[in-house]
């Protein structure tokens, strides 16, 4: 993630070029998507929060100190956004979903171009990743799939959960610890 | 090394977050320690696992979809056309109401100052005494008087 790159395109941005900004929805799509895939385990909601994301930084691009980096600060808001839309909705949707163990969707890019047996076993490896997260406290929920999906340092995880590099260290290890609980017993 | 350290060193193991010295402390401790060797192992199963999930693709025209909803936004969300500053919109909101309030007092003022000049004009015409005007300038008697001012003129 070029932190040059995104600040050149942000200035541009803010001096009147709108595409600019379609750049960085492309550069950060496939990322945040995931994130939102990973943290609401639903299909729909997890693309009506990521355009959440985007629409959110948007209209708080002007207030971004350059200062800071931009993914962080939009997986800062990726997170706050997934937490939002747990709260409010457990929609039946979700139930139904959660109910089917369904985790694609007719839109799901990245399996387009596999093969049938690869199809297969990339799904059940999501579909546990994605119940045994769903077990999971919501803070190591989020240091975890920041750490294994999006692949942030500590440093980085620490800029974007506000805490210290001491809690964001613990609580990997916690997640790890339950995860490897939670997945042995079911494989 | 004892078990319990090495448990809470071994995430950090796995990330590459540990200084040389922790890493090679930690690795002969695995190395020797049966438990903590398969515990390592079972670790990095998880880890593995992750990998393989990989990243999912956004849906496509994602970020079509977001543009055109922001541009429909953008059109809707302001009769300003450029960016203005917050007090200079509420400046203007406040210039057009302040207009707006003159008008209503000033048309107030309008309709009773009507309302008193016509009142006026009745009260003067009820005391005017072109009524009683002995001799119009057009009647008999207001020729005549003409006629006589003329002639003592001369």
């Amino acid at each position: 993630m070029n932190r040059t790159d995104d600040i050149d395109l942000i200035s541009r941005f803010n001096s009147g070029e709108v595409s600019a900004y379609e750049e960085l929805v492309l550069k950060y799509q496939d990322k945040i998507y995931t994130l939102c895939r990973y943290m609401l385990r639903n299909v729909h909601d997890a693309e009506d929060a990521a355009q959440d994301v985007f629409f959110k930084a948007y209209r708080n691009l002007k207030d971004f100190k350059p200062e800071a980096s931009f993914y962080t600060w939009l997986y800062r808001i990726g997170i706050n956004t997934c937490l939002d839309y747990r709260r409010k909705s457990f929609s039946a949707s979700s139930f139904l979903q959660s109910l089917s163990g369904g985790i694609t969707s007719p839109s799901d890019q990245s399996l387009f171009d596999t093969s049938p047996e690869r199809l297969h076993e990339l799904k059940e490896t999501r579909k546990s990743i994605e119940f045994a997260l769903a077990k999971m406290p919501e803070k190591l929920r989020a240091a975890i799939i920041l750490r294994e999906i999006e692949e942030l340092t500590y440093e980085e995880i620490a800029e974007v959960l506000n805490s210290s590099i001491g809690t964001v260290k613990s609580r990997i290890s916690r997640a790890r610890e339950m995860l490897r609980e939670i997945l042995m017993k079911n494989i | 090394m004892k078990c319990r350290s090495a448990r809470k060193m071994m995430s950090a193991l796995i990330d590459g977050e540990l200084r040389p010295a922790e890493k090679e402390s930690l690795t002969r401790h695995i190395q020797d320690c049966g438990d903590c060797r398969k515990l390592h192992h079972e670790m990095l199963a998880v880890h593995d696992l992750f990998t393989a999930a990989g990243q999912h693709k956004a849906p496509r025209g994602f970020s079509k979809k977001v543009m055109a909803e922001l541009r429909t936004e953008r059109k809707s969300y302001s009769i300003f056309p450029v960016r203005i500053p917050l007090f200079l919109k509420l400046a203007e909101v406040g210039f057009a109401i302040a207009i707006v309030i003159v008008g209503i007092i000033s048309g107030n003022i309008l309709v009773m100052n009507v309302h008193s000049l016509e009142k006026a004009r009745g009260i003067e015409s009820s005391f005017s005494l072109d009524a009683f005007d002995p001799a119009p300038p057009d009647s008999l008697a207001g020729a005549y008087i003409n006629f006589t001012e003329v002639r003592n003129e001369r």
